[in-house]
This record gives structure tokens, sequence and C-alpha cells, in this order.
């Protein structure tokens, strides 16, 4: 049983489920379908966290500042490239998946080679893409979704939203690939002794590379399902995620100074911050106070987890 | 631990004259803290790291598959079983150094590169360590004796000592090992089988000797008896 709770991710799910019984029983009604648009938020939000959470199992105060950015600019070229018709979809995924892959690679290359931290190297890559995304902004149609996404983002299977299962699926990828994989041994190695993982054998900079890509490639993918959610692209939708990315990572159990990292966790700590701000919002709490909110939150994670291990 | 391994290799030819540079290299720090542990694993984890990443990216680790390849070395290093599934920093010092020496080890790598790697262990453990390096120099020493007592034994048979009298008998013990059942890359030995190839081979000299055949034929008929042995086993053991 104390092994029980010693596991991180136990803590999000404990709270999740707290939470879900303040939300249902203020809401006057005990169901899962009056939650599920909760769930299908916590779901975009679980596909940009696992990339995060990759970024920051490389260690060293590794965090990923451009996701925000990659989503915003996913969810306009997405759009405008499928622009409402089906027949574009999977162009438009190979498009937006490019455009993820291109950000990882560029990231990791600056950070490998340049040796500038990850967390400036992506801030000023963030940064870049803001002036992307407003060029885009001028001349192109950004309302149009294709019916698929439309209907894959609203779907529910007996109430829980296919985009759950969706982001599901992806934590046991993510869990496998950590767990049982010379990548994943390597990847947490490095998060934890960068000197001595190389020493070991790991590839480091490779291994670095190829995390960088996968955050922002699901990054990219994280935009392209909040624009089929939120019926358009529009201008720095993918702000919130800068915060919240993190936060899940955090709050699911894995380490923010890397080489500990939990998928489920991530999973669960997604639910569990969507509802946090939920909460919030059905307490009717200010915007700014939201914000306030969620960074004590996090805070208050990090010192327990620090004071624990101590 | 192989820092780049693989491109050591690939430097290492054709440089220099007569001196081979080449192969995979482990290293084994003496700076635990900053080269050596990885905090958040486990001390099979941290045995077995260095070996998992000489395989391909994507494959698979398996926990008990590790620890089939570590509990070997934990019978050499007196360390308990229950000590694998600890978190490396709850062990002492030395036993973390002896996780470290089975991480270089496990790694099947020609080269070891040791830096200072006994520093801030206590005494017994040191020994324990460089047991493992002296065990080979006992080996050694045993065979010299054995040798030794051998080189007597043939003087009183042959009632005069000879230069090359014992020549021939590098090739006969190589021999008498490898039909003893004994494997030649180590790892298997049988005392018994070992002294009766001996008999079957000084009676298959006498033979051979008696059948007059040339004694510049001799060692070649016993060269080709054990390498057909050797051949002979290696496809049956292979099958077994």
């Amino acid at each position: 049983m104390r092994r029980f709770f010693e596991l991180p991710r136990v803590w999000a799910l404990l709270g999740t489920l707290l939470l879900w019984t303040v939300l249902s029983v203020g809401a006057g009604q005990v169901s899962i379908g009056s939650l599920s648009g909760i769930l299908a938020s916590a779901a975009v939000l679980c596909v940009v966290a696992i990339g995060q959470m990759l970024v920051v199992t490389t260690g060293n105060g590794a965090v990923d500042l451009s996701i925000p950015n990659v989503m915003t600019l996913s969810g306009f070229l997405a759009t405008s490239v499928i622009d409402g018709r089906d027949s574009q979809l999977f162009t438009g995924l190979v498009v937006i998946l490019f455009l993820g892959s291109a950000v990882g690679i560029f990231n990791a290359l600056t950070v490998n080679h340049l040796r500038i931290p990850p967390m400036i190297t992506t801030l000023a890559v963030g940064y870049i893409l803001t002036t992307g995304t407003l060029l885009f902004n001028r001349g192109f149609r950004t309302y149009a979704i294709s019916p698929f996404l439309v209907s894959f983002v609203s779907t529910r299977i007996v109430d829980i939203p296919a985009l759950l299962v969706f982001a599901l699926l992806l934590s046991f990828v993510a869990y496998f690939l950590l767990n049982r994989t010379v990548y994943g041994r390597g990847l947490v190695a490095m998060g934890q002794n960068a000197n001595a993982a190389y020493l070991a054998g790991v590839r480091v900079k490779t291994t670095r590379l190829i995390a960088y890509v996968m955050s922002e490639a699901l990054a990219a993918l994280g935009g392209v399902l909040l624009s089929a959610g939120v019926g358009g692209a529009f201008l720095e939708m993918g702000n919130p995620f800068l915060l919240q990315s993190v936060g899940a990572v955090v709050v699911g159990g894995s380490s923010i100074l890397g080489g500990r990292a939990t998928a489920l966790g991530t999973f669960l700590g997604s639910i569990f911050l969507v509802m946090v701000v939920t909460t919030m919002q059905v307490l009717r709490l200010a915007g700014g106070l939201l914000q306030v909110a969620q960074g004590i939150l996090i805070i208050l994670v990090l010192v327990v987890a620090t004071v624990k291990r101590n | 631990m192989r820092p780049e391994a693989k491109s050591a290799k690939a430097s290492g030819k054709g440089q220099g004259k007569g001196v081979r540079r080449s192969g995979t290299v482990s290293y084994v720090t003496g700076d635990r803290q900053k080269e050596g542990v990885f905090p958040l694993w486990s001390t099979l984890l941290n045995m077995t790291v260095a070996r998992q990443m000489g395989r391909r990216p994507w494959s698979l680790v398996s926990e008990r598959e590790e620890r089939g390849w570590a509990v070997p070395w934990t019978k050499r290093f007196t360390f308990t079983e229950a000590a694998l599934e600890k978190q490396i920093t709850d062990l002492s010092g030395g036993n973390q150094q002896k996780a470290l020496f089975t991480r270089a080890l496990l790694t099947d790598t020609e080269t070891l590169l040791l830096d200072d790697p006994t520093r801030g262990v206590d005494v017994g453990v040191k020994a324990e360590f460089y047991q493992t390096l002296r065990f080979h120099v006992w080996t050694y020493l045993a065979s010299g004796l054995f040798g030794l007592a051998a080189g007597f034994c043939l003087t009183g048979v042959n009632t005069a000592s000879d230069v090359n009298a014992a020549v021939s008998y590098t090739l006969l013990s190589i021999a008498a090992v490898v039909m003893g059942g004994c494997d030649l890359v180590g790892g298997r030995i049988d005392p018994i089988g070992v002294v009766l190839a001996s008999v079957t081979l000084a009676l298959l000299g006498a033979l051979l000797g008696f059948l007059q055949v040339s004694s510049d034929f001799i060692a070649a008929v016993q060269g080709l008896i054990l390498l057909g042995i050797v051949v002979l086993r290696t496809m049956f053991w292979r099958r077994s």
C-alpha cells in the first residue's frame, strides 16, 4: 500500500477523482457525459504534454518553450492547407509534421552544436514562429475544418471522447518507448547524468534530437486538434499550453530536472490540470487569477516533490 | 561504458606503425557522482546501461534478461541479488563502485580503462576488486607450477635433461585440455577428462611410434586430431 502511494501518478489520479466529484456535485449531476468537454481538452493537452515530457526528460533544465508557437502556426498551416476538404487532410498532416520536425531539428542542432541552453533556444525559435504565424494570418482562410477532423474531435465512445482514447493510446506508446526500448533507457539516463550517460555509450546528441523532434511533431499535431476543436485557427491559441504542458508533466510525477518520466502520469496530470482550470471557471475566478492559481499549483507540486526527495 | 566505441574503432585503423589502436573501450571512473551513477535508477539498471547502449535504439529491453546478465557478476563481487533491486544511491560507496565495475565488464569490451576506480572505497572492497584482476595472475602462477612439476617428472623419466625435451608439450597440453572436454575460450573445465585425454594422447604417441610413423609427422597427426575434435565439438555443442 505504501508503495502504491509512492507512485507519483497516484496523486494526480486522486486529485482528478476529487475534482470530478466536486464538479459533478456542483453541476448537480454525476456522469461522465457532463465532463466529456473537459476530457476532450485534456486530451489535446495530453498530446502536447507527452512531447514536453520527452524534452524535459533530457535533463539539465530543458523545457520546450516553442510548443505554443508551433501549435498556433500548425493550426494556421493545417487549416489553410486542408481548407475544409477531407481529400487534403493527409497533405495537411504531412505538412504540419514536416513543420514540427523541422523546428525540432533546428532546436536540437542549436542546443547540440552551439551549446545554447534549451530554454533560450526554444524561446527564440518560438518568437521566430510567431512572426511566421502573423504573416499567415494576413491572407488565408483559416476557419474551414475538414469534416473528418471535426467528427474525430467530437466523437464520443460511450460518453468518453475518442480524442481521450487517442491520447491514452499515445501515452501507452510513450510509456513503451521510455520503459521498454534502448532509446528510452538512453533518454532517461542522459536526464539523470549526462556525463555518465555519454561515458556509458549513450549517443547524447542524437537522443536529444529525436526527443525534440517528437516534441514539436506532437505540438504540431496538438495544434491541428485544437483548431479542429475550436473551429478554426486564431492568434495565440497555443499560449495557454506553455504553462499547462509543463504543469501536466510535473503534476503527473515526472521530474522537472529530467531523468524520470512517467507517461501515464502525464496523461492523468493533463486531466487533473484541465479539471483545476474548469473548477476555477465554475467558481468564476477572474482570468488572471486562473493563471496565478495554476502557477501556485505547479510550484506546490514541485516543492512537495523536492522535499520528498531530500 | 563505451565512449564513441565505433568511432574509436574507425579512427584507429591505418594509423601508427605496428601499434594497433582499435576496438571497443570501457571506462570505469573514480568520480562516481559526476561520471558514474544514475541516481534515480536501481543497481541493476545502472549495471546494464552500457551494454544496452551497444544495441540498436529500437531494441527492446527486459529487466529479466538484464538480471540474467548481472547475476553471475554479483557472485563474483559478493553482492546480494537483493541489492540489484535497490536504488543505487542506497548502496555504500564500495558497492556502487562494484556496480560501475560490473557495468564495464558486462559490455564484453576489448579494453578496460580504469581511472582510479577504487577512490573513496574501503580496503576490503578494494581488495575484492583487484582480486578479480589478480585472479588471472594466480591462474598463470598455478600453470607455471604445474609446468615445473612436469619438468621434474620428465627429467626423471628421461633420466637426463635436454633443452628441447619439453617443446612438443606446448601443443600436447592444449590437445589434452581440448580432448578432455574443456572449452578453448574458457568457462568450462573438466580435470578428469584432461587426465584421460593425456593418457590417450600418450598412448596415441606410442602407437604412432610403434607404427614407425616418422617423428616429423607425429606432431602433424596430433594437430589434425586436435582440429578434428574441436570442429566436431563446436558442431555438436552448437546443435545442443
